[in-house]
């Protein structure tokens, strides 16, 4: 049941192997490379260790019996998508006369390599070069990796960690500025804008619709602009208790927007968790909905957030989304209707600059015991790692459609729901429901 | 692409292949997994009826402080085995350590550390520098703290074995709570299933099980002499559970993690103390759980 590994670029049958262990004995320890230069071009020298010294664009093929195996870079260029087999025949003026007097040499034969396999040898040839590029110079690694990124002040330097309580700190390319939301958003709207970037699937089968990159950036400067005009700068922190609705994801990308850290509680926990969370963070604004629904049932989203308001403290505007039909309590002066709000601000909005180690978001882990503890990620370094290991995990390609199932009140859904596929330009499915409603199939 | 965590995998296979089989699922391309270590049992389902033994399992082992995946199988590169989370990913620099610190060598289990930070590792608790510094670093000076346990093989691979606090301690031989719960959802006729540790006056530790069953199947005494044998038979006599209770539902957050802390009251018989379920996904189980308790 396991996937099958990559293939071996070189293999030998039982007389390649014998003369191979034969020329190993006598020459002990010896390399074989297949530099092109015999007679008919096909066979590989054997050279004992002294007599050959491997050249810098000496590529390792594999090894037979521990014999390690190489070849010449541009043999390796026209050889690579064909497994060579390394067989040995008796032959006149063969390289090598054996003590039983006959002449041996050897004979390559080669197989040519199915699609499947080519890949699997591309992609393991690309992870044992990123093996090799870190193993050489990080910092220059990261510096690369770091242009998978749009960055309005390109970073020139990468790691400044330490793990020693001396000097404890972690920092990744702190000279760096940059906005997320642009990466998720901007970055992709001259090539596909509109491309879906949200597919949306409520609780009730049947209430879908999709968003594409451009109408999710012109609801995320526009909830920016709400946000914005109730003074939320940079640096202040927002509260989100939200189903698992596009708007979660616009809150969550015009906080990014603006700089403000945001705080995503899931929309299952009780009021309680939430007041604990918002006097945690000293949270200035909630982001939330009328109501939620799950396999037909309803959470009183609002009302979890005003009783959560009164016990914290603090919080100068709740922001609604509106989810049902259900009316809530207003407060005048502190509440607002986004899909009222919205239609009074620009289309657009002015992404603020941040440098990559600002806080993008505080995630609360619900800790087994004691006070809740508010994981804090950085802009740069973050971004940079959910699109590397998006990209380099999933291989998403922009037909793809990803759905990571997870909530985007967990680490799972700020990664690889939201943040990881947008960076990509990849579409990215957002599921209201549970997976037994209305039944078992709906997944 | 589907990307879920073993718990719904497994909740799914609760139900049988034919709510899978009445969709076309051919466009799928890659499976994930998330959350905590995948059963071979759930692996290989998920591989057969979700993935028609054509998609490659990605099983990620993460955190939320790590941001994203840390350890898992690179599609095609790398060879995957079922329940492995394989090998770290490039500029990710586990090692394993024992409970003194020492650094162990190749084919072995201890705890899971990460010897160098990488991009998206989490920058601090929020208001409380001093406590990210004790919670992550202190443990293993130098080094980030998992609080997970693994075992590496001998081809290097990554076997997370859970926290650490889930290690149970029968008569001396440590165990990861997993591979109880491993053995038990191997059996045909359990869905899912929790194991915890609890006092044993002469073992230090035994092992509780809370075992959900295959829907239509029931819960007696034959059965648990059935499954404690069976268990026996995949691991060893030490892992023989010796208290079994049949759950319908076990107390799980809303991201679908068993809340370990809450069984281990349940078990202890001290249902006064579990504390906050507020984040759990239904906290009714939990009364549910504590009526039908059982004294080993």
């Amino acid at each position: 049941m396991r996937s099958t590994p990559p293939p071996e670029r070189v293999i030998a049958t039982a007389a390649g192997r014998a003369l191979l262990a034969d020329i190993v004995a006598r020459h002990a320890p010896a390399l074989i490379h297949q530099s092109g230069g015999c007679c008919d071009g096909s066979s590989p020298m054997c050279y004992p260790r002294g007599e050959f010294r491997l050249g810098e664009k000496d590529v390792l093929l594999g090894h037979v019996d521990g014999t390690p195996l190489h070849i010449g870079r541009l043999q390796f260029a026209a050889w690579k998508h064909t497994q060579l087999v390394l067989d040995a025949v008796d032959a006149r003026g063969g390289m090598f006369s054996l003590e039983n007097g006959t002449e041996r040499r050897f004979l390559v034969r080669s197989n040519a390599f199915s699609d499947e396999q080519k890949t699997q040898l591309a992609k393991a040839d690309e992870l044992r070069a990123m093996h090799a590029e870190l193993a050489v110079d990080a910092d220059r690694f990261w510096l690369n990796q770091a242009r998978r990124l749009d960055w309005e002040s390109l970073p020139t330097r990468a790691n400044e960690s330490s793990f020693d309580v001396a000097d404890f700190g972690i920092r990744w390319f702190a000279d760096g500025e940059l906005n997320l939301s642009v990466n998720c958003l901007d970055r992709h709207l001259n090539e596909r804008g509109d491309a879906d970037a949200i597919a949306f699937e409520g609780d009730e089968p049947g209430e879908s619709r999709t968003l594409s990159f451009r109408e999710l950036h012109g609801e995320v400067c526009r909830f920016a602009n709400v946000l914005r005009s109730r003074a939320v700068a940079k640096g202040d922190r927002a509260i989100l208790y939200m189903p698992m609705v596009p708007e979660a994801a616009v809150a969550m990308l015009a906080c990014a927007r603006i700089g403000a850290v945001h705080s995503v509680v899931f929309g299952g926990f009780s009021s309680d968790s939430l007041a604990d969370r918002i006097a945690d963070c000293g949270a200035k604004v909630v982001i939330t909905a009328n109501e939620g629904t799950r396999g037909r049932k309803t959470i009183p989203l609002k009302v979890n957030v005003d009783a959560a308001c009164r016990k914290a403290g603090g919080v100068e505007t709740v922001l609604i989304v509106k989810r049902t039909d259900t009316m809530v309590d207003i407060e005048n002066g502190r509440d607002l209707w986004w899909h009222e709000s919205r239609k009074t601000v620009a289309a657009d909005c002015s992404p603020e600059r941040m440098n990559a180690e600002d806080s993008l978001f505080i995630l609360y882990t619900s800790g087994s015991t004691g006070k809740p503890k508010g994981v804090v990620h950085s802009t740069g370094g973050y971004l940079l790692w959910v699109t590397l290991t998006t990209d380099t995990l999933f291989g998403l390609t922009p037909d793809d459609l990803f759905w990571c199932t997870a909530d985007v009140g967990w680490i799972t859904g700020h990664s690889y729901v939201v943040y990881g596929p947008l960076s990509k330009g990849v579409a990215t499915v957002m599921f209201d429901g549970v997976p037994t409603y209305p039944d078992a199939g709906r997944l | 692409m589907f990307y879920t965590a073993p718990t719904a995998i497994r909740a799914l296979m609760r139900e049988g292949d034919a709510p899978v089989e009445r969709h076309d699922l051919s466009k799928l391309r890659l499976l994930g997994t998330v959350g905590e270590p995948i059963n071979p049992e759930a692996w290989d389902w998920y591989h057969r009826v979700v993935g028609g033994g054509r998609c490659e399992i990605v099983d990620t082992w993460w955190q939320t402080a790590t941001g994203g995946a840390l350890i898992a199988p690179v599609p095609s590169a790398v060879e995957t085995k079922p329940g492995s989370a394989t090998k770290p990913l490039p500029g990710v620099f586990p090692e394993l350590v024992d409970v003194e610190g020492q650094m162990l060598e190749g084919t072995s289990e201890g705890n899971l550390v990460i010897t160098q930070s990488w991009p998206g590792q989490m920058r601090t608790v929020f208001g409380d520098h001093e406590r990210f510094v004790q919670t992550y670093f202190s443990t293993y000076p130098g080094s980030y703290f998992t609080g997970d346990g693994a075992r590496r093989d001998e081809d290097g691979y990554y076997w997370i074995t859970g926290r650490v606090d889930d290690v149970i301690n029968v008569s001396g031989h440590r165990m990861g709570t997993a591979e109880v719960e491993s053995a038990l959802v191997s059996h045909a006729k359990v869905a899912e299933a929790a194991a915890v540790g609890v006092p044993h006056d002469i073992k230090g530790q035994g092992i509780y099980a809370f075992v959900t069953l295959l829907a239509g199947e029931k819960g007696d005494d034959a059965l648990r002499g059935e499954l404690k044998t069976w268990v026996q038979s995949q691991i060893g006599p030490i892992a023989t559970p010796d208290a079994i209770q049949f759950a319908p539902d076990l107390p799980k957050t809303r991201s679908g993690k068993i809340m370990r802390r809450i069984l281990r009251k349940i078990a202890e018989g001290k249902p006064n103390e579990v504390g906050d379920t507020s984040t759990l996904a239904d906290p009714a189980v939990v009364d549910n759980l504590v009526a039908h308790s059982i004294r080993p």
